[in-house]
């Protein structure tokens, strides 16, 4: 893609805005947030087998191949049947190509950083409780800042609040509250919020 | 002053040329529906982007479907980047 001249500005804001609105576009079918609210649903249920006491072995090779590919099934042939045959196709430059790298790259970065949290967490007991809790809410926090403002997507920021607070609010009711729908209510409301969203915005895309 | 492009002149190829500026590539649809064109429309000005060699269009099949993908060509990144600079001098020299 041609990157725009840094003295041309008035063609490269609307240029700019020409090319991040082509981008965009390609969200409005609301299949990533279905797909955001599923990997959520995922953990409700994993949290419903650990409250009737099924073994961590078991619950992660439950809702591990649940997570890693129902969302991603969701999305690619949802794009394929759904957005490409409305949308059409288009491929993007270099510019929004370099963009997606720095993602992935500050992606998995923030991932290592919480397996070396947990790790640290196994070994020396560091960073239970409550502080565990701040840092896994800042980092999927971080994670969803980066990928909305990287992707352009600002349904994200509002998804990375949603999800960001059910760390801590499943952790109080875990310790407070002692209820049996910890789970449900931490996961799962942030879930339905997300997939609702979602749909609905699904629903708009297939009536235009 | 430049001379001003006519073929990227009128609104509707000045539309393509610019969205195939920003973006690599794009098929017939997804240029329909950012430019808001009729199928007509956007074919007609496609063919003549095409004959002055500022688009360049492949067409193949796609899933035993037709499907038309759409690129700016080197002639038509100079073209399109020259009309730009030719129109802000002729903007630039309005008196106030």
């Amino acid at each position: 893609m041609h990157v725009p001249e840094k003295k041309n500005m008035t063609q490269d804001i609307d240029l700019r805005e020409l090319e991040k609105k082509a981008w965009t576009s390609y969200f409005q079918d609301g299949l990533l947030d279905i797909a955001l609210g599923m990997i959520m649903l995922v953990a409700v249920l994993s949290s419903t087998l650990e409250a009737i006491d099924i073994t961590d072995e078991v619950r992660v090779a439950i809702y591990i191949p649940l997570i890693v590919i129902v969302p991603p099934v969701i999305v690619v042939l949802g794009k394929r049947y759904i957005t490409i045959p409305r949308l059409g196709f288009a491929k993007f430059g270099l510019h929004r190509k370099t963009r997606n790298r720095i993602m992935i790259a500050g992606l998995v970065s923030l991932q290592l950083m919480l397996l070396a949290m947990l790790i640290l967490q196994w070994v020396y007991g560091w960073g239970s409780g409550w502080l565990g809790s701040v840092i896994v809410t800042l980092n999927i926090l971080a994670a969803f800042c980066l990928i909305a403002y990287l992707l352009d997507y600002r349904r994200m920021y509002a998804i990375g609040i949603l999800f960001a607070m059910s760390e801590p609010v499943m952790f109080y009711l875990k310790n407070y509250s002692h209820t049996t729908y910890a789970g449900f209510i931490a996961y799962g409301i942030p879930a339905v919020i997300v997939m609702v969203m979602g749909f609905i915005v699904l629903q708009r895309f297939l009536r235009r | 002053m430049g001379e001003v492009d006519r073929i990227i002149h009128e609104p509707a190829r000045f539309a393509i040329m610019a969205h195939l500026y920003v973006i690599a590539s794009a098929d017939f649809l997804f240029l329909m529906r950012q430019t808001g064109m009729t199928k007509g429309n956007l074919s007609s000005h496609m063919r003549k982007l095409e004959e002055a060699g500022y688009i360049e269009v492949v067409k193949e099949f796609v899933m035993r479907k037709p499907h038309t993908m759409l690129k700016l060509t080197k002639k038509g990144r100079t073209a399109f980047r020259e009309y730009s600079r030719n129109m802000k001098q002729v903007f630039a020299g309005l008196p106030a």
